[in-house]
């Protein structure tokens, strides 16, 4: 539990998480630049979050610049359960998320949430949710491969498996 | 390749299962034909509910996608809007709002080692 608890909390570490681009060929940080915040306030930048701090009634803001249509977003994280066999992460965008000049997603509406569960001594099971509430999307239909290697980045960032260690997902 | 075909499967699963229903719902109304129109309706819109799988999030029931198993790759499945996402509304478990989503997209991971603080897959 600890581990995974540093992992989810180290938030300047996300540049590591790499995906395979469909459209460029090559790996790529899904995540340019990224840290933690101590409020909702994009300025208020502080170190990595410890594992102590990780925990269910906190709200917790990091500050990121995606390789995604989103680009830059601000999300709130809140532990929705943790004990020591279960852990429930959720994330949420705090602002207006915009495609050039187009406001696309409404805060609360690009939202996150990881189950993390002890399968036995040594394992434990991931499952992820992404979904988008808005009713337009630049990204439908089409750019499913686009989804899968990030969904996988994801996955193997929170595995420890080198993102590279396996061919793309979706080449 | 296997992680290519099992980050797909789910994915065209689901639209092969669609491709599948549409068919029988076609061959279900030849058969039907003379029957009342109001029936068979009636059973073409029980087909259509049942188009799509749906996420399940593991809240005390098993997840779709599903995990896998040990040494497998994660299956991920993916809605758009008229795929499943406007019909799919989230659990009480997530504490998310009662709205349409699109897309969705769910990854669900086999077994991974921890050992110490390195990390290992299966």
């Amino acid at each position: 539990m600890e581990e995974l608890l540093t992992r989810m909390g180290a938030i300047s570490r996300f540049p590591e998480i790499q995906y395979w681009t469909v459209t460029g060929k090559f790996w790529r940080p899904l995540i340019a630049e990224a840290y933690a915040l101590s409020g909702n306030d994009g300025s208020l930048k502080r170190d990595d979050f410890d594992p102590a701090e990780l925990i269910p009634g906190e709200d917790l803001f990091i500050w990121q610049k995606e390789n995604t249509f989103a680009g830059k977003v601000m999300y709130r994280l809140r532990v929705k359960e943790r004990s020591e066999s279960r852990l429930v992460i959720e994330a949420e965008n705090t602002q207006t998320v915009w495609f050039f000049i187009f406001p696309i997603l409404d805060p609360g509406e690009y939202q996150f949430i990881y189950f993390l569960e002890q399968e036995s001594d040594e394992t434990w099971r991931y499952y992820s949710l992404m979904r988008m509430s808005s009713g337009w999307n630049p990204y439908e239909e089409g750019y499913e491969e686009h989804y899968i290697n990030r969904a996988v980045a994801l996955f193997r960032y929170v595995a420890g498996i080198p993102a590279d260690q396996e061919p793309p997902a979706a080449p | 390749m296997a992680r290519e075909k099992s980050g797909k499967a789910i994915f065209y699963l689901f639209n092969s299962a669609f491709k599948d229903k549409k068919q029988n719902g076609v061959l279900l109304s030849m058969r039907l034909r003379g029957w009342r129109p109001i029936l068979m309706v009636l059973l073409l819109g029980l087909l259509s509910s049942q188009v799509y799988a749906q996420p399940r999030v593991p809240c005390g029931e098993a997840p779709v996608p599903s995990y896998g198993g040990p040494g497998e790759h994660p299956n991920i499945g993916i809605w758009f809007n008229e795929s499943g996402g406007k019909r799919w509304f989230p659990p009480e478990c997530t504490g998310w709002e009662q709205t349409e989503s699109a897309p969705l997209v769910a990854t669900a991971g086999p077994g991974v080692f921890i050992t110490g603080r390195e990390w290992k897959s299966c």
